[in-house]
């Protein structure tokens, strides 16, 4: 069956090979020409016709076109969208390359070409659903990583983390898988990106299209299941003159506001409670015990220890501290971000060039955190012939992480326990000291009995931090362009990416994490196990490769006028290897000479200080070994469309994947996806007479793509290591093997109008789409008796994704003021169709998103709320229909069902709406952003947790809380409890419908004004272009549904981000 | 234009051919070195060599949540969770007709011994396929401790979820026998004759491929294989050859530990999974479920009052809590989970009761006599002497409560002796003013099936 199958393809791939050769067997004479702009940019997709006979060409990618059997005499028609046609009259003579120069018609649109990472395609003549962001668009927003400036501008892309620096937090067109990888494939200079997206300099990048349904995507098979970012970067063009830009932009953003959460007591609350546990006597005064400072002064002073004056001047003084301003003031800075870019781009008669420098500095809002990166590329391409063109480009980042900073959140850690009214520099104004693991009264004697200083200070430490990661990459492409007979051309692609990332932490002898260990092993007779010096950890090198290789063999011509062909066949192979060392640990580290040793006793147990016994932490354990990862994915692909007349179009494409990561036998290891679509272009039939609505289009695709999920197998698995007891090898069965394993399926149907009204000033799109997921991996309910145990997934389940993009582009004002609107919104909701997960913990509703049949993967599960008992202020509940307040019994007997389920968190209406006005080289642009539907849960008390001794848990509401009878007609926050008590309490509110929460917004994400000075008032400086702008990012929210100040982007935050302004300059030569 | 058509399909073809003759090979490369296919004998004995999967979660926890050996008093029992990871806890503990409602977690009796059996199948079938000459030693070992798995873990579940075996039940139901990993491959319940055959038989198998003695006390080998073969005659009520492999497993090492030699002072009375424990065959235990934790548990007040004072025992196998609970400290795991491996002192006492079954009360009582000089003091310690094979039978019997706490073997012991008159006790339960009995010989001595199993696996369910 393999074998025939393998036949099979092969015939049909030399049929294809056979069909698309003949179509051009009866070239003969032929007129070579190129259509370029007025800056001698070539156009590709311009239409070139005979006047006198129906015969016609395309132009390709480098603007050229050929045209056979010409009369003597006749004219050439080129048109373009967005310029003046023009009539250039031929004859004879004309000998070698004609150009036809065509100017840009300012009252015209501008054309958008797409670009799959395998073709590039004029939108208007594509099928599929493709946004696109040109140049202008990601060159309106500033940041250092290219994804966030899609943020907003894209529809149909959903930031789920509102501020996603990597794929895995956005969404196109929603979910659609439940529990394999749910990124979207990164595309750059046609091959996929797998490494880090922060080493993309943006000023590198030209534009991005993001292919959102079958037809777009389904070219990339089976990993484009999620939808693909497309990445181009910036090209040269050939006989351009050079052409120089120079950028460089500062922006300057606002110290976090600590402020903003209301998970917190104030100082002098917070001790009040201490003291009344302290009077309970729920400290245990033991060494290894951490105890609050202030319980520590009042301690202190019930032993006699301190005076009562000086008990009152550190109480005062702790009663007045307020960490929060300790950590704006010491902690947290103005963050302030450079960014410089040199960029070169030019061509001569056979040869173009684009090169660039970038250098980005970072200073972060936490004060020690900061990071630089160097970007250098360079991009050749040589016609070697006039039908063979090679292309050579290299692309290298270089990047540096220093992570000195101490945050505010690392202050509340179990490990070093903070107070709200710890103060950051103490009484004497020297920097303070805060909690740690042991008792402070312990640590506090330490010098005495021989040992090093134990206290731990935030703000020394701050100062030796010396933690630093960084990552190379470097990424080759070579490509070999060659045309042959009429509209053929063979590409041949290698490209090969190399990253390696590297981290280390460096502990000087002085720091806290040293003097703890050290202290810790300090034997009884103060020998020290763990030698008094430096240490110095150094970070799993992770090392990279990525080879691809591609070979298509492309058509891209017409027949007569009528008939336009483009069509593409070919291969691909590609291999990632990812390496990873073992990380090491070196003590007794000395950063002067670089000497140290890893030659300690890691065998024997020593006793540690203050209690129990250890060995010395050996960060090199037996069982770690260098690692590799091998994927390996081999993919064939066709793709074609046909346009007759301009105004029928239809496409289709095929592709057949298969990869290592699954199966065994070559015919399971595959699996071939296809689409296909249709376009109507209405207003061109002859009977279309809609004066209003001049330009109207509809479109239809079905087809599939995949998605994969590397963490399962085929075959049974195991992993090798040590046992830990008897230090015999071990294995460790890692998946007992999914004969069934598959790849996991998308089917997506789009169906689309695009139009244009009032002479094209209004241009709008709607799009509606529905997402099919099948064979989707999920748990499944397996018989026991088989001995599955644990994590085996079996490609089941489905889930169906639903939605609709909306687009309007209106041109309000044209003249000397000119006004245009951007309008999107987007619809997605999804549903799980078929899931039988095992039975999941009750209380795991509330706190993960167990996936449930015929229910949304983003729903919140919440408990009815009744209100709260007049008698005592706890929550009441209903048990055969009375209300009462048996709260245990009632939690005990809930069932899922009973469960509300209502609201989902991740917003099902999205979108943005942005406006840009110019005048006079003046412009002035701002983005809102909307999200509506959703919901989140509310953070608030949790009575009596304010009294647990360990990690207490503290909100504001605290004060709102129900107090007297009566108090149940004005707040839901339950009464004061002394003590934790029965959790069911605790969650009947926790996770009560009262606390889900209106997500609904709208804020204003950024606001530009830039202003660009002609080119005639630049002549004196030999300028093309000078550009001044100022940037404002995350301004605000103009409207919030919620009434308690939550921005639903930060609810549980600690802050919300910074707003940040940004000056910038542009310069072109 | 012809040879161009030509060489244009030549070109366009080339390509594509080559990568597609290559793609049988180029996608066979193993996505990950360290984690592939098992292939070796040493990645077989890898697998059998796991003591965190292979010597843990042995299927104990309803016999023991069933049986007489620990309470949880009435304020525990009220407030134990009831959410699918715990109820069936709590309804074992009370013999409720409907133990598990679906959804159980995978650490229940059940699904945890067929895990071990999955594992032990993938070995089996994995060295089948892996000549035994290339490295006879580690072939040997690693099948015979797969085939000991398989069978201490079918001999576990039998006394979870089957009846007791005796002439008069062969013919009910017994276990689905898995013997091969193919998760398509469903069998049916066997008859309980065909469970005990088969784990007979692969026990006989692993005695021709393993080892007399251990390397690690994770590892079985003959002598625990013995033991465990007497341990399953006498369930089986086959006396006889319970003494024939008890004395072959004696013979090989039978050092008792002296309890007076016992420091006292730390956590736990017994070294650390049993490495060092001259006792110990072979280390297996059952995890701490939360309804017999440490929090809840109170060991059974009737046992605690069986022991005599200067009975060592009493203070080497239980503590106080400071929340005045008495807990279990005499595992010879060495820590808070409970041993249930292969010690000698059971096999003492198997032999001892065989014997004193079969007439030979003076070899009966000389065996039970060397146990019990090693835990008693000896200020004041006196052989215990009797003639009478009625009372010896009594005297072995009271020893074995006393002696193989928390072992696992007590549920079993419960269910073989309830068909004698002599021995057959009822089981209490007092809750509060609600009163819940467990009388011999009842169809609850048998668990429900877990209801994945009956209604996927399509088992046929227990009568209870």
């Amino acid at each position: 069956m393999k074998h025939l199958n393998l036949t099979v393809k092969r015939y049909i791939i030399i049929l294809l090979c056979c069909l698309l050769a003949n179509i051009c067997s009866y070239a003969q004479e032929q007129i070579v020409g190129r259509v370029l702009d007025i800056n001698g940019n070539p156009l590709a997709g311009a239409s070139v016709r005979v006047l006198s006979q129906d015969i016609g060409a395309i132009t390709n990618a480098e603007g050229e076109f050929k045209l056979l059997f010409l009369q003597h005499q006749d004219t050439l028609v080129v048109s373009y969208v967005g310029y003046v046609t023009v009539h250039q009259p031929l004859s004879v003579d004309n000998e070698g390359i004609i150009d036809v120069v065509l100017e840009r018609d300012p009252k015209a649109l501008e054309e958008i070409v797409v670009s799959t990472g395998y073709y590039d395609v004029p939108r208007e003549r594509a099928t599929g659903s493709f946004a696109h962001v040109d140049n202008k668009l990601l060159n309106r927003s500033v940041s250092t990583n290219i994804l966030e400036r899609l943020n907003g501008v894209v529809s149909g892309l959903q930031f789920v983390d509102p501020h996603a620096k990597e794929a895995s937090g956005l969404r196109v067109r929603g979910l659609s898988t439940i529990q394999a990888d749910t990124r979207p494939l990164i595309v750059i200079d046609n091959f996929p990106y797998e490494g880090d997206i922060m080493t993309i300099n943006p000023n590198d990048v030209e534009s991005i299209t993001v292919l959102k349904d079958a037809a777009a995507a389904s070219i990339w098979g089976a990993r484009a299941g999620n939808g693909v970012i497309v990445i181009n970067t910036k090209q040269g063009a050939y006989n351009q003159t050079t052409q120089i830009s120079l950028n460089g932009n500062v922006s300057v953003g606002g110290k976090p506001n600590l402020f903003y959460s209301q998970s917190y007591l104030p100082s002098p609350t917070v001790m009040e409670i201490q003291k009344e546990l302290f009077e309970r006597g729920a400290y245990a005064e033991q060494e290894q015990t951490y105890i609050p400072s202030y319980v520590e002064l009042l301690i202190k002073q019930r032993d006699g220890l301190i005076t009562n004056q000086e008990f009152t001047r550190h109480e005062n003084h702790l009663r007045n501290s307020d960490l929060r301003q300790d950590a704006m003031d010491y902690l947290y800075q103005h963050s302030i971000n450079q960014q410089y870019n040199l960029g070169v781009r030019g061509g001569g008669e056979n040869y173009r060039y684009a090169l660039s420098a970038g250098y980005d500095k970072n200073r972060a809002y936490i004060v020690g955190d900061n990071n630089v990166r160097l970007n250098l590329s360079l991009q050749n391409t040589f016609r070697v012939r006039p039908n063979f063109e090679l292309t050579g480009a290299i692309w290298y980042t270089e990047q540096k992480k220093m992570q000195n900073g101490i945050s505010y959140r690392d202050l509340l850690l179990p490990l070093s326990p903070t107070n709200i009214y710890d103060p950051l520099v103490d009484i004497n104004g020297v920097p303070g000291v805060t909690g740690s693991r042991f008792r402070q009264a312990y640590r506090e004697d330490s010098e005495e009995d021989g040992l090093l200083d134990w206290m731990y200070r935030p703000l020394e430490e701050q100062k030796m931090l010396d933690r630093t990661n960084g990552g190379k990459e470097l990424r080759l492409n070579v490509r070999g362009r060659y045309e042959f007979l009429n509209g053929f051309y063979l590409d041949a692609n290698y490209h090969y990416v190399n990253g390696d990332d590297w981290s280390r932490e460096s502990h000087s002898p002085q720091s806290y994490f040293v003097r703890d260990l050290v202290n810790q092993y300090t034997q009884v007779d103060l020998s020290r196990p763990i030698p008094y010096g430096g240490i110095l950890d150094i970070g799993m090198p992770v090392s990279s490769h990525t080879h691809s290789a591609r070979a298509q063999l492309n058509l891209n011509r017409n027949i007569g006028a009528a008939h336009w062909i483009t069509a593409l066949i070919g291969g691909e192979v590609r291999q990632r290897t990812l390496d990873t060392t073992p990380a090491l640990r070196i003590y007794n580290y000395d950063h002067e000479l670089g000497t140290g040793t890893t030659d300690l006793d890691f065998r024997q147990s020593f006793p540690t200080r203050p209690l129990y016994s250890a060995r010395i932490p050996n960060v090199a354990s037996a069982a770690a070994a260098p690692a590799t990862v091998t994927d390996r994915f081999l993919s064939y692909f066709g793709n074609a469309s046909y346009i007759y007349n301009t105004r029928y179009t239809i496409s289709a494409s095929a592709r057949w994947d298969g990869s290592n990561l699954i199966g065994v036998k070559a015919n399971q290891r595959g699996t071939a996806l296809w689409s296909l679509g249709a376009s109507w272009d209405v207003s061109g039939e002859s009977f279309y007479n809609l004066e209003q609505i001049p330009y109207l289009r509809l479109r239809m695709t079905y087809g599939s793509a995949g998605n994969i999920d590397k963490s399962q197998s085929h075959f049974p698995t195991i992993q090798v290591g040590t046992n830990n007891i008897t230090g015999l090898p071990q294995s460790n069965l890692r998946h007992p093997g999914n004969p069934s394993l598959r790849w996991e399926q998308v089917n997506t149907f789009n169906m689309g109008v695009d139009w244009h009204m009032y002479s094209n000033r209004i241009r709008g799109s709607i799009e509606y789409y529905h997402k099919h997921a099948k064979h989707l991996l999920g748990d499944n309910l397996m018989d026991p008796t088989l001995g599955l145990g644990m994590n085996y997934k079996v490609n089941y389940a489905s889930l169906l994704t639903r939605g609709w993009d909306f687009q309007l582009t209106s041109n309000n004002l044209t003249g000397p003021l000119e006004w245009t609107t951007n309008l999107l919104l987007s619809y997605t909701a999804n549903r799980v169709t078929s899931y039988n997960a095992p039975n999941q913990l009750f209380s795991t509703y509330f706190t993960n998103h167990p996936v449930v049949n015929g229910k949304s993967v983003d729903l919140i599960y919440s408990l009815p709320w009744y209100g709260l008992n007049p008698a005592n202020g706890y929550p009441l509940v209903v048990v055969d229909g009375e209300l009462t307040s048996d709260f245990i019994n009632y939690y005990n007997n809930l069932k899922v069902e009973d469960l509300l389920a209502n609201a989902v968190r991740v917003p099902p209406y999205f979108g943005s709406l942005q406006n840009n006005f110019t005048f006079r080289g003046i412009e002035l642009g701002f983005l809102i952003t909307y999200k509506f539907g959703h919901h989140f849960r509310r953070n608030s008390i949790s009575p009596g947790q304010e009294y647990v001794v360990n990690a207490p848990v503290y909100h504001m509401d605290y004060f709102n809380r129900w107090q007297r009878a009566g108090d149940e007609a004005i707040t839901n926050v339950p009464a004061w409890a002394d003590s934790y008590g029965a959790f069911q309490r605790d969650y009947l509110y926790k996770y009560s419908e009262i606390l889900v929460t209106r997500g609904d917004h709208v804020r204003i994400q950024d606001a530009t004004l830039s202003y660009t000075f002609e080119r005639h008032n630049l002549r004196k400086l030999n300028l093309e272009q000078l550009r001044f702008f100022v940037y404002a990012r995350n301004i605000g929210i103009l409207w919030r549904a919620n009434r308690n100040s939550i921005d639903p982007d930060y609810n549980n935050a600690d802050y919300t981000m910074p707003r940040s302004m940004a000056l910038g300059l542009q310069v072109t030569f | 234009m012809k040879t161009l058509n030509i060489q244009l399909c030549v070109l366009s073809m080339l390509i594509l051919v080559i990568a597609a003759s290559c793609e049988g090979r180029f996608l066979d490369v193993k996505p990950e070195k360290r984690q592939r296919t098992p292939v070796t004998v040493g990645d077989f004995l890898g697998l059998m060599d796991n003591s965190d999967i292979m010597n843990r979660f042995s299927s104990h926890a309803l016999g023991i949540i069933g049986g007489d050996e620990f309470y949880v008093n009435e304020i525990h029992f009220n407030s134990f969770p009831t959410d699918v990871n715990n109820l069936y806890q709590k309804n074992a503990y009370t013999w409720e007709r409907n133990v598990y409602q679906g959804g159980e977690p995978q650490t229940i009796d059940w699904t945890r011994g067929y895990f071990h059996i999955l594992w032990a199948n993938m070995v089996i079938e994995g060295l089948q396929s892996i000549r035994r000459e290339n490295n006879v030693e580690e072939w040997e070992l690693a099948m015979g401790m797969a085939l000991f798995h398989r069978a201490f873990n079918h001999y576990n579940l039998a006394q979870l979820y089957c009846p007791v075996y005796d002439v008069t039940t062969v013919n009910e139901l017994g276990l689905p026998l898995r013997l091969e990993t193919d998760v398509t491959a469903n069998k049916s319940r066997s008859s309980l004759k065909e469970t005990y055959d088969q784990i007979l038989e692969d026990l006989q198998n692993a005695l021709q491929l393993l080892p007399e003695k251990p390397a690690t006390v994770f590892r079985p080998s003959k002598w625990s294989t013995y033991g465990l073969l007497s341990r399953i005659y006498l369930q089986m009520g086959d006396y006889k050859n319970a003494i024939i492999f008890a004395e072959q497993c004696l013979a090989i090492q039978n050092n008792l530990i002296d309890y007076n030699q016992i420091v006292d002072g730390t956590n736990y009375s017994f070294p650390l999974y049993g490495i060092d424990n001259s006792e110990v065959m072979l280390t297996t235990a059952v995890d701490n479920f939360s309804l017999y934790a440490t929090a809840r548990f109170n060991a059974d007040t009737s046992l605690l009052a069986s022991y005599c004072s200067n009975d060592l025992r009493r203070n080497v196998y239980f503590r106080p809590t400071n929340t005045g609970q008495i807990s279990f400290v005499g595992s010879y795991y060495g820590n808070h989970l409970f041993f249930t491996g292969l010690a000698i002192n059971e096999i003492y006492l198997i032999k001892a009761e065989c014997l004193a079954r079969l007439g030979d009360v003076t070899e009966a009582i000389s065996t039970l006599n060397q146990l019990r000089y090693n835990r008693m003091a000896r200020d004041g310690y006196i052989p215990l002497s009797s003639t009478n094979q009625e009372e010896v039978v009594d005297l072995v019997l009271e020893e074995r409560r006393r002696e193989l706490v928390l072992r696992g073997t007590r549920w079993e012991d419960l269910r073989r002796l309830n068909k004698e008159q002599r021995y057959a006790k009822t089981l209490v339960r007092q809750i509060g003013d609600k009163r819940y009995e467990l009388p011999p010989g009842d169809v609850k001595y048998v668990w429900p099936l877990p209801l994945e199993a009956v209604e996927i696996g399509g088992y046929l369910q227990n009568e209870r």
